[in-house]
């Protein structure tokens, strides 16, 4: 027993040396800076110069920080990852001229739909000829965090600032996070919500960010649920928010559409709106299919052809008051 | 007689101390090493670093990596790019600091697959831990481009703003050890004398072969 018990804890010991040892040399952060260079092991004192070039050098679950301002190019990601631009010295940013600024698809990878994406601080910018701001296509979850997104416009109405386009096979739910972003100038969606993947639904919920001049601030379809609160919908050509066919849900909580051609196009499935401001539009709730529900404190006046037109706002059936 | 055999004896260890002392580096560093990193491309360094009598410093450094590397232009349109299916620089040492089992060397490349980097300044820092097997010598390196500041933030609506030194730490607050260093670096071509030598983040070379050697 005496011996049994001297192996165990050689055993281990083994497996917490080993583990430790293992964690000591994952390179989890790397670093780009505007005068690094990509042939650098993007240590801080060598950084990369791109993220294209940090994200093969750094370990999965890893990091990237930008240590100083500076456009560090598109990137590809197919494993768990966070970039960081950083906010104390200046800005991370992505040109992304005829392309997109950032993919994540680990699609082709053992375990597709499993990555962890964060893009956190980086300003995006497709300089007026760029396809997709960032384009989610498999992947368990992407956080999109005090980021701005905005001039892609070389694919016409395929150019969203974020695309979330997830068509490869999933088990459970994709997720989107989006917070404290700006999303703006864009020829598609501020974001695009769609999964056509079977297997589950998109999850997307957006937090204290504006949505302003696209075609449409969020447009939803296949399989998406989405949950907007604290937000700004501005200055969009079609609609602030467009809920399309194959939506599941989407609620919308304390924000304004403003100056948009509709405030809110209802196509298809169950809109439910609680503490909105929505003026100012040229329609302020467009019903062409699904329902709008509200749960009694929203503010619709002031819109210049009509408050609401094609239907009308009902009451959530049973609010759930605790 | 006695007194020719002890000055014969004399003359001879003095010769042998001047010799010695002739033939003794003060410091070197030397060592080939083949290992990856998480992009798993395999890297080669081969380096050969001493300081003379005269405190100059002398050697030569190869390093080569496999590595696809991806020049975008991420200041304009995000063209053209070019691709270098592997690099290898060839570089000319100039400088060597020792600490203990660590040395910091400091060159300038004079040859390279990739033709922009001729000319950069190159450093390669290594740490030497003998036969130990289960902590494998180390090593971390970096190319460094020549940058010239010659503006200064000045507040243009305060007339005598003398201007500010638009200057930041970098800091490992998770390193005791770290002492940071200063954001931009300094104009001046980089060298030993850059960073700090606890600076330096050595990259994972566990599953590397090869032997680095610093003599203090």
């Amino acid at each position: 027993m005496r011996t049994l018990s001297t192996s165990v804890k050689a055993l281990t010991c083994a497996l917490f040396i080993l583990a430790l040892s293992s964690l000591a040399h994952a390179q989890t952060r790397t670093w780009v800076s505007g005068v690094g260079d990509d042939l650098n092991p993007c240590s801080r004192t060598a950084p990369c110069k791109t993220f294209a070039g940090a994200i093969s050098k750094t370990s999965a679950n890893g990091e990237i920080d930008c240590l100083d301002p500076g456009g560090f190019g598109t990137v590809t990601i197919t494993k768990s990852i966070t970039i960081d631009g950083t906010n104390g010295a200046g800005f991370g940013s992505i040109l992304a001229s005829g392309t997109n600024g950032v993919n994540v698809n680990d699609s082709a990878t053992a375990t597709p739909n499993t990555i962890f994406v964060t893009l956190r601080n980086l300003s995006i910018n497709g300089a007026n000829t760029g396809f997709d701001g960032v384009r989610f296509v498999s992947g368990k979850a992407l956080h999109v965090e005090n980021c701005v997104i905005f001039g892609f416009r070389g694919n016409g109405a395929n150019s969203d600032g974020i695309d979330v386009a997830l068509t490869a096979l999933a088990t459970g739910n994709q997720n989107l996070k989006v917070k404290n972003c700006q999303i703006t100038n864009n020829t598609g969606n501020g974001i695009r919500a769609s999964n056509t993947a079977v297997g589950g639904n998109v999850l997307v919920t957006v937090d204290g960010s504006h949505l302003d001049s696209n075609t449409n601030g969020i447009s939803t379809a296949t399989a998406s649920i989405v949950q907007v609160a604290n937000s700004y919908f501005t200055f969009n050509t079609t609609s602030g928010l467009s809920v399309g066919a194959g939506t599941t849900a989407v609620d919308v909580d304390t924000s304004y559409f403003g100056s948009n051609t509709n405030g809110i196009t209802s196509a298809a499935s169950t809109t439910r709106i609680g503490g909105c401001r929505i003026s100012g539009n040229g329609v302020g709730i467009n019903f062409t299919g699904g329902a709008v529900q509200s749960f009694g404190d929203n503010k619709v006046k002031g819109n210049f052809t009509n408050d609401q037109a094609g239907g009308a706002v009902v009451s959530v059936p049973v609010p759930v008051k605790i | 007689m006695r007194i020719v055999r002890f000055t014969f004896m004399s003359a001879l260890l003095l010769s042998g101390l001047a010799a010695a002392s002739l033939t003794t580096r003060a410091e070197s560093a030397s060592g080939t090493y083949k290992f990856t990193v998480d992009d798993k491309s395999a890297k080669y360094v081969e380096f050969d670093a001493q300081r003379a009598a005269d405190g100059s410093v002398s050697g030569s450094l190869f390093f080569s990596d496999e590595a696809t590397i991806v020049y975008q232009d991420v200041d304009e349109a995000g063209d053209p790019r070019e691709k270098f299916a592997g690099a290898y620089i060839k570089a000319d040492i100039d400088g060597l600091v020792v600490e203990e089992n660590q040395a910091v060397m400091s060159g300038t490349v004079r040859d390279s697959s990739i033709p922009y980097l001729v000319g950069l300044r190159v450093l390669l820092t290594v740490e030497d831990n003998g036969d130990n097997t289960r902590v494998p010598d180390k090593l971390t390196w970096g190319v460094y481009k020549f940058i010239k500041r010659d503006w200064k933030p000045s507040d243009a609506e305060w007339e005598n703003d003398p201007g500010v030194g638009l200057t930041w730490w970098a800091t490992d607050l998770e390193r005791r050890d770290d002492k940071g260093y200063q954001m931009p670096r300094p104009d001046e071509p980089a060298g030993t004398q850059s960073f700090p030598v606890a600076s330096y983040a050595f990259v994972d070379t566990s599953d590397g072969s090869g032997d680095i050697r610093v003599a203090p």
